[in-house]
């Protein structure tokens, strides 16, 4: 249980002792913590209520509605530089094992994935936005959206999601690199592969069709775990980038003590987490046979 | 130009951030080859023309309003002072606090008079202001506002304020009393705390059900103040436009002002750099530093109504004597804390009213920095390092303690390390921890403490009944200081009828506290805020204490020259300015930030 109470209401010097006791009161702290649980409990399985934020005063729910397609937006975006990027280049690393080209994509990928994701948000946005003023430096949309027509705020979106969506699936990617790599190349030496040579096919073929499918396995477990890990990963990036999402509003709602948004976005990540590793098993089923048969 | 002649400009600009470019370089010069073509053009606009009707400002903020309705909305500052643009008090309290109590200036109520015996004070409502549906303000707003300010099922937080008023009675449509319990000095600042809202357009939902409906309020939103809500996207972004029937035609000069979230300083910071922002209203002073010789940027700077300072918990019988307090003060180089903190931006601390208010005891000399003098202390109090294991100790105790202040707050996480080295050098043992401030604070009023180095803020009513005995229980008085002559000081000063007369009694307080050692006061710091030069008229005031949010933009304009319009302009043409006014009453409090 976390420690504290709402800081933002209970933190107001003008508040008596008498108004304390009166705030926890009408948002029910004053009764036991069991008692506390249990009565979100019912009202989350009998009524799907999740309860109404003690800060904002609005129903969970709804909070979370709002932040969620955002967030999803975000994380679908770097979900696609993920693979645009961590699919060539582990491929080519593996084919490339032990070449210059391979040390420099390792390299590159260790880097990337020890540099602090808000630090990098930040150069990109004195850089881009600052230095050269050529991409918003945060926010989902300009100012003035609401007066762009159709295409242009389509555009003018997609230029807002180009920082925060590239850096995070840059570095997500590292760790698709260097897994698809090790995968890639471990199948690339199996029976089946030298047969399949043996018979004639285009390397292409043996590469793309044989080898990444069967590489494909620890990706996906991996892709099925990045689904929840991206969703609540973008909370720095969504700090950096003023990006209204999950992370932001899980953020703020550990700043403020705010339980019942605490315990909803808790109980969805857990949610995200089961439903992540049940569509990774689903999909490794999917593209491998020995997987589907065992079952 | 060539786009790498442009690139090469633009990294010459910026040339006082040599660490973002080493870094920067090369992918600069990618996509300034990707990008050719994409070029900026500045020109000047007209000559200069005074302030500038229209245009958007944006601001940013680190965390949104959290609602219209300031008595069920969180108390964070930055809400009150969105609210501040929306909806009107009684009266605008005034800045002047530095050598006299604060005025007022009519806005809501055009007059008020005290009755004869000082125990009712009657508010003539100006005729001409309508809400923003056309309905006139009257006196039944007044009293309906009162009435959700002190309803238990509500519960706002400055209830308490509104404890010594009895009844708030409408005498006719645009004439309201306040009946008080007793008179005294802060009667103006009482009636007057909190906004007026509208009984026409919410009375229709009951007050127990005011607090979770916060989108109703939004949704059945009339407004009295400059601006109302154009749009709110929660966490995001919220729009402030024009209220066309403001009753001062002239004002506000912007258009609207857009409240960007930025949740941290350094991305707002950024934002500012690069124009994306127009204001942000707090800033450290490293940042300033770096960033003060940017060009375009203006940077305002007051003293806040804030005081630094470490409150030694006097339950525990390491602190329950004020020599070994005084001693402690003495080991702790106070100036060097603020000279590598704040530089010109701080001052030492001395008594809990600062130096800009009028009532503070500015003849008291600091505390002089001696670690001799204070060992020397110390050992008449028969603390030595008996043992040779270099912590002084007593009857085999070693002088050790927690110091802990708020996650979050550089400074202050910074200057317990301080603290902690300075008093190491005398054989004391501190460690430091830092809090959530949402959990330092339950741990303070219940007295689960040591010590805590913090910030308090001072409100104009300088009710210093934190240091009341009978607010030892609450937690108010987590500090657990009692002197019954203090306690009696501090309710005569809360029964004088004029604010001047309670003078005396707070420099007797200051000086008690002063001579008891209550705690080692540190630092008063400036607080520094910094826009776009196009924007004129942010001129802070250190009535504005803790600010968050949006100074009130009422009066900001942008000025009709050196508007620097962009040709790739993704930002929008530029907005207009601030006006610097009435802020609600802020009171003494804790500030986490």
């Amino acid at each position: 249980m976390a420690p504290g109470e709402p800081a933002s209401l209970f933190e107001d010097p003008r508040l008596s002792s008498e108004g304390r006791a009166n705030l926890r009161r009408i948002f029910g702290l004053d009764r036991p913590l069991h008692q506390q649980y249990l009565t979100w409990m019912r009202s989350v399985l009998l009524r799907w209520d999740w309860g109404t934020s003690f800060v904002h005063g609005r129903p969970v729910s709804a909070m979370i509605g709002e932040a969620f397609p955002n967030t999803v937006r975000l994380a679908l975006a770097a979900f696609l530089v993920n693979l645009l990027i961590g699919i060539p280049l582990g491929i080519w690393a593996a084919l490339k094992r032990g070449q210059r080209g391979d040390h420099w994509i390792r390299l590159a990928s260790i880097l990337l994935f020890s540099m602090p994701t808000f630090w990098i948000g930040l150069v990109a946005i004195l850089l881009f936005a600052g230095v050269l003023s050529i991409l918003p430096a945060g926010g989902m949309q300009s100012t003035h959206a609401e007066q762009l027509t159709w295409g242009a705020l389509l555009i003018d979106r997609l230029r807002h999601l180009i920082m925060p969506a590239g850096i995070l699936g840059l570095v997500t990617s590292a760790a698709t690199i260097r897994l698809l790599r090790n995968s890639l190349i471990e199948v690339m030496s199996s029976d089946f592969i030298r047969t399949a040579r043996a018979c004639g096919l285009p390397e292409v073929r043996v590469v793309l069709v044989h080898g990444l499918r069967n590489a494909l396995g620890p990706l996906l477990q991996f892709f099925g775990l990045l689904l929840p890990g991206l969703l609540n990963g973008t909370l720095l990036m969504e700090v950096v980038f003023s990006w209204p999402g999950l992370g932001r509003l899980m953020f703020s709602s550990i700043q403020d003590a705010d339980f019942p948004l605490i315990l909803a976005l808790t109980a969805m990540t857990g949610a995200l987490v089961v439903g992540g590793s049940l569509l990774a098993d689903l999909l490794q089923a999917v593209v491998d046979p020995r997987v589907r048969h065992a079952g | 130009m060539s786009a790498i002649t442009w690139v090469h400009r633009r990294i010459r600009a910026a040339s006082d951030r040599p660490s973002v470019l080493l870094a920067a370089l090369p992918l600069a010069l990618l996509f300034a080859l990707a990008c050719n073509g994409s070029k900026e053009v500045a020109k000047e606009e007209a000559p200069p023309t005074g302030p500038r009707r229209g245009g958007t400002a944006v601001v940013a903020v680190i965390s949104g309003p959290q609602g219209v309705n300031e008595y069920v909305s969180g108390a964070r500052t930055n809400t009150r002072e969105v609210l501040s643009m929306l909806f009107l008090n009684l009266a605008s309290e005034q800045p002047d606090f530095t050598d006299h109590p604060p005025t007022f200036k009519p806005e809501l109520a055009e007059r008020w008079e005290y009755s004869s015996d000082k125990r009712s004070l009657t508010f003539f409502l100006r005729q001409d202001i309508t809400w923003s549906d056309g309905v006139a303000v009257t006196a039944d707003d007044v009293r309906f506002s009162w009435q959700a300010q002190s309803h238990p099922d509500i519960g706002w937080v400055g209830a308490e304020y509104k404890e010594p008023i009895e009844d708030v009675e409408v005498i006719d449509a645009h004439t309201v009393r306040f009946h008080f319990e007793y008179p005294f000095a802060g009667q103006m600042l009482y009636a007057n705390e909190g906004v007026i809202i509208p009984k026409h357009a919410w009375s229709a939902l009951p007050f127990d059900q005011w607090r979770a409906n916060a989108d109703w309020f939004l949704e059945h939103l009339v407004v009295s103040g400059p601006f109302t809500i154009d749009s709110w996207r929660a966490n995001d972004e919220f729009r402030l436009v024009r209220n066309e029937r403001y009753f001062d035609p002239e004002l506000p000069y912007l258009d609207q002002v857009v409240l960007r979230v930025i949740p941290d300083r350094a991305s707002q910071l950024v934002q500012l750099e690069a124009g994306s922002v127009d204001y942000i209203n707090a800033i450290s002073p490293d940042d300033r530093r770096r960033i003060m010789h940017t060009p375009n940027l203006v940077f305002t700077n007051y003293w806040g109504r804030g005081y630094a300072f470490i409150s030694w918990n006097l339950r525990k019988p390491l602190f329950d004597d004020s020599r070994v307090r005084r001693a402690l003060t003495m080991a702790i180089d106070r100036q060097a804390i603020v000279e590598t903190l704040w530089g010109e931006f701080g001052r030492l601390a001395i008594t809990p009213v600062p130096q800009n208010i009028w009532a503070s005891k500015r003849d008291l000399p600091p505390i002089a920095f001696d670690p001799k003098e204070a060992m020397k202390i110390l050992a008449e109090q028969g603390w030595s390092d008996h043992d040779g294991d270099g912590t002084i100790d007593r009857d085999g105790k070693p002088f050790a303690f927690e110091l802990v202040t708020n996650l979050g707050n550089q400074q202050r996480m910074d200057s317990i390390v301080m603290v902690q080295e300075h008093l190491a050098r005398i054989g004391i043992e501190v460690t430091t921890r830092n809090i959530p401030f949402n959990s330092l604070m339950p741990q303070l009023n219940t007295g689960d403490y040591d010590a805590v180095l913090i910030k308090l803020s001072v409100a104009t009513d300088l009710d210093f009944s934190q240091y009341h005995s009978r607010n030892i229980a609450s937690g108010r008085n987590f500090y657990a200081y009692s002197d019954p002559e203090v306690d009696g000081w501090l309710e005569a000063a809360r029964r004088v009828e004029k604010a001047e007369d309670m003078g005396p009694y707070l420099d007797k307080i200051q000086g008690r506290l002063y001579r008891d050692e209550v705690h080692t006061f540190v630092w008063e710091s400036q607080i520094v805020g910094a826009h776009l030069a196009r924007l004129h008229g942010p001129e802070p005031n250190g009535y504005r204490e803790m600010v968050d949010g949006a100074a009130r933009l009422e009066a900001v304009h942008f000025q009709a020259y050196r508007v620097l319009i962009f040709a790739t302009a993704h930002r929008g043409l530029p907005g207009a300015p601030l006006r610097p006014s009435h802020p609600p009453l802020l009171p003494s409090s804790l500030g986490a930030g």
